[in-house]
């Protein structure tokens, strides 16, 4: 059963059918699917939810699709870890980290939208799927078509590092490596996207791809008991993340499975790419494009297609922002991969520094309840963090050799060498 | 000549609100344009617009524009995530 109402536009409200499209012809805002939450409301309780498999399709009825999902049967419900030692080190008890850094199958939060994306590629009769990206979007979407049994075109800017190409292309998809700048792939995209026949995942499918990212937040206030958290830090790159996440949070009271309650969203950004910050911090809606300059590859958006809905988001919910240089960042995974086993890739370092300067600044109070989001995984990313952990230690396959070092380790008073 | 139709929104700083660039515009490219939303405040000015011309002429009227100090991006924005 389908409860998608319509598409509806986000600044003059005019309603379109749920077809492949983004933009309103009237006043060009963005498309949205509405819902008919009456009827879901009848439909779906918290019971309901609790007897279906953990995966993101659990809350199906408040996704955009039609009949079975095609792909993302492992993909959602990600762990949301009660991060014990971190908090210690932070003095906060009810420290959560939402952890999508084991999202599968491609270990980010792409693979929430890409399944929504890939299911409704196929409910449109599209057999051609397609990106522009840089990694964790064109890894995802490569997956997703391969289990879809869908082709795909994966267009990348020239300059991408050699493993992002392998990772999009080992599923069987076409990479094409756009001469030019970024503004000219954007450019090209978009025009491929008018004049092709394909489902570009972000573009002529924006509306539906989006939908998936709220179900970071459903599983999030499904995970706490059905609460939400006092705060919840997010990172923001294109901004589809925030606003749906927020998006997620009022359905959920909407429908009722959540009571209503505040819930502060807060955005982080790396200080080499952060235009939304900026605004924030000038009290403005006037967002100004950055050329992005920062190791947090997959947030380094200068001109945010949705910049303008996260400030919405931030403000509405009564939440701030901040950014995080790259050396705080790469701080801050190291401090996330030592205290919790996590290993994020900077995107994570992001949110993480980001919330210890809210803690610093006391907009988040060490009493409440505070979810820090990871949304990619640190392997995609080791050069990342490569040049700042401790080189190894090299020695000879000599028994001899360890007991000096072992010796040495002990005056060096290294927690290891059973120094007490 | 071949005609197309693209899609932007414009984004004036305050400095420049109060200068007839759409019109300086339209003299120079001779390029049809249609405003399908806007909005003047103290600070911006924010214009969403289709433009109607062949593709060179529409390129070099954002060049134009951009090199008067407007920002000038598509309607998608960035794509590429």
């Amino acid at each position: 059963m389908n409860f998608v109402a319509s598409l509806k536009c986000r600044e003059c409200g005019e309603h379109y059918p749920v077809e492949p499209l983004h933009v309103c012809e009237t006043c060009f805002g963005p498309l949205e699917v509405a819902y008919d939450y009456q009827a879901i409301r009848e439909r779906l309780s918290r019971e309901v939810i609790a007897r279906r498999p953990h995966n993101l399709w659990r809350y199906r009825e408040l996704l955009p699709v039609n009949g079975d999902p095609v792909t993302g049967s492992d993909s959602g419900f990600t762990p949301l870890l009660h991060a014990t030692r971190l908090g210690a080190e932070l003095g906060v008890k009810r420290l959560y980290l939402k952890d999508d850094t084991v999202n599968h199958p491609t270990l980010s939060y792409k693979d929430r939208v890409v399944s929504v994306a890939m299911a409704k590629a196929r409910e449109f009769g599209f057999t051609t799927v397609s990106c522009a990206s840089t990694g964790n979007l064109a890894t995802a979407v490569a997956a997703h078509a391969a289990r879809a049994g869908l082709d795909c075109c994966i267009f990348m800017p020239e300059g991408v590092e050699a493993g992002k190409i392998v990772g999009s292309a080992v599923y069987g998809a076409r990479v094409i490596i756009v001469r030019g700048n970024y503004d000219d792939v954007n450019r090209l995209c978009t025009e491929i996207a008018d004049k092709y026949g394909w489902a570009f995942v972000n573009i002529n499918l924006r509306p539906y791809y989006t939908e998936g990212a709220k179900t970071f937040g459903f599983e999030v206030a499904e995970q706490l008991g059905w609460r939400l958290p006092d705060h919840i830090v997010l990172p923001t790159a294109g901004g589809t993340l925030l606003p749906k996440v927020a998006k997620g949070f009022h359905e959920l009271v909407e429908v009722g499975l959540l009571a209503p309650a505040p819930c502060r969203i807060h955005c982080a950004q790396a200080a080499g790419s952060a235009p939304v910050v900026s605004a924030l911090h000038k009290g403005t809606d006037l967002i100004t494009p950055v050329k992005p300059e920062t190791i947090a590859k997959s947030i380094a958006i200068g001109n945010p297609a949705d910049g303008y809905y996260v400030l919405g988001a931030v403000r509405e919910s009564g939440g701030w922002g901040e950014s995080a240089s790259d050396a705080e960042i790469v701080e801050a995974m190291k401090l996330l991969a030592r205290t919790e086993g996590v290993f994020a890739e900077p995107a994570g370092g992001t949110t993480l520094a980001v919330t210890l300067k809210l803690l610093a600044q006391k907009r988040i109070r060490p009493d409440q309840t505070v979810v820090v989001s990871i949304t990619g995984n640190g392997y995609k990313t080791l050069e990342a963090a490569a040049g700042s952990v401790a080189q190894p230690l090299v020695i000879s396959a000599r028994l001899k050799e360890f007991d000096a070092l072992f010796e040495q380790l002990k005056q060096d008073r290294h927690p290891f060498a059973g120094v007490a | 000549m071949d005609r197309t139709r693209e899609r932007y929104y414009l984004t004036y700083p305050r400095t420049l609100i109060r200068e007839p660039l759409l019109y300086h515009l339209v003299k120079k490219f001779d390029l049809m344009f249609n405003i399908r939303g806007a909005s003047v405040s103290e600070e911006i000015g924010l214009v969403a617009l289709e433009f109607e011309g062949s593709p060179s002429q529409i390129e070099r009227a954002i060049k134009w524009l951009r090199e008067s100090g407007v920002i000038v991006e598509r309607i998608e924005k960035n794509v590429i995530e």
